[in-house]
């Protein structure tokens, strides 16, 4: 089954899309002084890893992989969307929450002990 | 053989009671003591575990729930993986030994020895994986538990700022790694590391195998450098070398001491041993007979520059500081870049010394630290020039500052002085006379700053009377580690055949991917016989 060419579109498209947001949250982690902001872009960096990682594991013309029957295996191995990226993407998100929570944490704590999330008046303040 | 898949299941398992136990029951004695039982539990199994791998002579594989490795997450042991996490073991206890003393009765208890039997199922688990994925998520475990305990004091300013950055670049690394185990997967259509080393070993190709994805990544070798790339900013970010270790000087003395120890001691070797594993036992960069020979040589040269730059970077920078614990943490970055430098070299006799050398480090800089901690505790300030000569009052913390710091150094009795004497035998062997001018030029340099801390510490002037406080985790800590940096690792002739074992094991992994192919032919096998077939 080969693809037409608005397909190849589609999907190139949504490679490039990936690496271009990464590239952007990347930008966004080292140039944005807030530490709210650095956060959020830390969490779109991961968002969009775990989205390329999906990409990864599609298939074009392709059935969710669940197996209703037996009968149906041998269609189930030629079709099916390969499951095992989407655990692992499931493992990172669960990671991610946790990283992001903590990190969250140490930002309430930072602005407690600061008086402020920007990261050049922190630079001020230590001295 | 389940005792490998015991001691992290036992370390997890014990960290989340003690939270909940502390609801119940009060007593820091309690905590100290259940810490120290578990801790010294899981010594015994993973020495058991060592035993057993080197006297086989097979690594060990443990099929998680029972499923074959391609399939299932498995965890493998070679001699490499065995001796590193039985050493962690060992040198946890001592730590354990030490923040019964350091910590005493602070209200945080339960918290802390949660976070640090959590930081040893992380290192543990490293260790012992033969899985990609299971990887990434051991080092998750192993970065969180290590960002809560630098925040441990969480309402000073330096813990907490140096927490954030730590914790911040460390969710970085964590993501570049995911992405790195997401393209094993798309190119080599597992995640188990015993069959991703066989299917870069086109001796080892059975089947036929293509790469998955033809439409992203058609060139398996421009993956796999992409790979290495990303897994190496990783692993070199773990283990604090040179253009990763900006968060290392800042989190390391922000913790409480014992945990300083461990991230100078352990964690950073944790980092090193993935980078080892990566490099030579899954994609064997450095085995003429793999795919990825051709890598070879941005490999060594990466890795040679890194390790340099960090070993001659971080003793001009030990000289300059003025707060001891930094100096210390400075004086780890030198070391992880001496065995970065034994790594570049792909021989057996580079990765044997990098290994002694690690495991002399770990011990030399825990037991620096935790004297050195006595010394801050005592003088209430981490400025060297206000340090007490606490070396006057109690023998045994001078006598330990002493013996770790010339270790360090490497004068000749210590163990520190024969890693690298062999670092050196493995320079010229592999004929890297630049490399000798690095390790004499650092160790020249850093020799001024240990001498910096080793001189008030053990000739200051001594503490007042109301300044001197009770030892009594200490003596059991430095009962433990001086003989081991004296007599145990200080002895070529008891660890040569250790270390030559575990060099043979990393440079030539013909065992390794057997084992891991054995477990599936073996599962397969008896399914067969069971169905009637």
């Amino acid at each position: 089954m080969a693809l037409s060419t608005i397909e190849r579109f589609l999907l190139t498209l949504t490679l490039y899309n990936l690496l271009v947001t990464a590239a952007v949250s990347i930008y966004g982690i080292v140039a944005r002084p807030s530490l709210t902001k650095k956060i959020i872009s830390l969490t779109i960096l991961g968002d969009s890893l775990n989205v390329l990682a999906i990409f990864i594991g599609f298939r074009v013309f392709s059935i969710p992989p669940e197996l209703v029957s037996e009968v149906e295996l041998e269609r189930f191995v030629g079709l099916a969307v390969d499951p095992l990226p989407q655990a692992l993407v499931l493992t990172a998100i669960v990671i991610g929450l946790a990283v992001t929570l903590f990190l969250v944490f140490l930002a309430l704590q930072v602005y407690r002990l600061y008086g402020t999330l920007d990261t050049r008046r922190i630079r001020e303040l230590r001295g | 053989m389940h005792a490998v898949a015991v001691a992290p299941a036992l370390l997890v398992a014990v960290a989340f009671t003690l939270p909940l136990l502390s609801l119940k029951v009060r007593r820091a004695k309690l905590f100290h003591g259940v810490t120290l039982a578990t801790t010294s539990a899981v010594l015994v199994l993973t020495v058991y575990n060592y035993a057993y791998v080197s006297s086989s002579g097979r690594p060990l594989v443990y099929r998680m729930g029972g499923w074959p490795p391609p399939l299932g997450i498995v965890y493998e042991v070679d001699p490499l993986s065995a001796l590193l996490a039985a050493y962690t073991a060992l040198v946890l206890v001592a730590v354990v030994a030490y923040s019964s003393w350091y910590l005493g009765e602070d209200s945080g208890l339960p918290y802390y020895y949660a976070l640090l039997l959590g930081l040893e199922a992380g290192l543990i688990g490293i260790y012992y994986t033969g899985d990609v994925f299971n990887l990434f998520v051991m080092i998750e475990v192993l970065g969180i538990t290590c960002y809560g305990l630098v925040a441990y004091y969480r309402s000073t300013k330096e813990a907490v700022e140096a927490s954030f950055k730590y914790a911040f670049f460390g969710a970085i690394a964590g993501l570049l790694y995911f992405l790195a185990a997401v393209l094993i997967y798309a190119s080599f259509g597992n995640l188990t590391m015993g069959f991703v080393a066989a299917f870069s070993r086109p001796t080892y190709r059975l089947i036929y195998w293509n790469v998955a994805s033809t439409l992203i990544w058609g060139n398996i070798t421009a993956a796999t450098g992409a790979v290495l790339a990303l897994s190496l900013w990783t692993f070199t970010f773990k283990a604090g070398v040179f253009p990763n270790h900006f968060w290392l000087p800042d989190a390391h003395p922000a913790a409480p001491t014992p945990i300083s120890a461990v991230l100078s001691g352990l964690v950073v070797n944790a980092g090193a041993y993935a980078a080892v594993r990566f490099l030579y036992t899954v994609f064997g960069v450095f085995d003429p007979l793999s795919e990825f020979y051709e890598l070879s040589g941005y490999v060594k040269a990466v890795l040679m520059a890194v390790g340099a730059v960090s070993a001659l970077f971080a003793s001009v920078m030990m000289v300059v500081q003025t707060d001891v614990k930094r100096l210390i943490a400075y004086s780890t970055i030198m070391h992880l870049g001496l065995v970065f430098t034994g790594f570049s070299l792909g021989t057996p006799e580079g990765v044997g010394a990098s290994v002694y050398h690690m495991l002399t480090h770990a011990a030399g800089k825990a037991l620096l630290f935790m004297s050195a901690g006595v010394a801050i505790e005592v003088s209430r300030t981490r400025r060297i020039a206000e340090l007490r000569g606490v070396g006057r009052v109690y023998k045994l913390v001078g006598l330990s500052t002493l013996l770790s710091c010339l270790s360090l150094v490497g004068l000749p009795p210590l163990a520190g002085f024969f890693s690298k004497l062999v670092l050196y035998q493995a320079y010229v062997q592999s004929g890297h006379f630049e490399l000798i001018a690095v390790l004499l030029t650092s160790s020249a340099i850093a020799l001024l700053g240990y001498f910096k801390v080793l001189y008030p510490i053990v000739l200051g002037q001594p503490p007042v009377g109301s300044e001197v406080a009770r030892l009594r985790g200490f003596g059991l800590a430095a009962a433990l580690l001086i003989p081991l940096v004296l007599i145990v690792v200080l002895n070529p002739p008891v660890v040569g055949g250790i270390l030559e074992q575990v060099s043979r094991a990393v440079t030539d992994p013909g065992k390794y991917i057997d084992e891991a192919l054995n477990s599936f032919i073996n599962y397969v096998s008896r399914l067969y016989l069971t169905s009637g077939g």
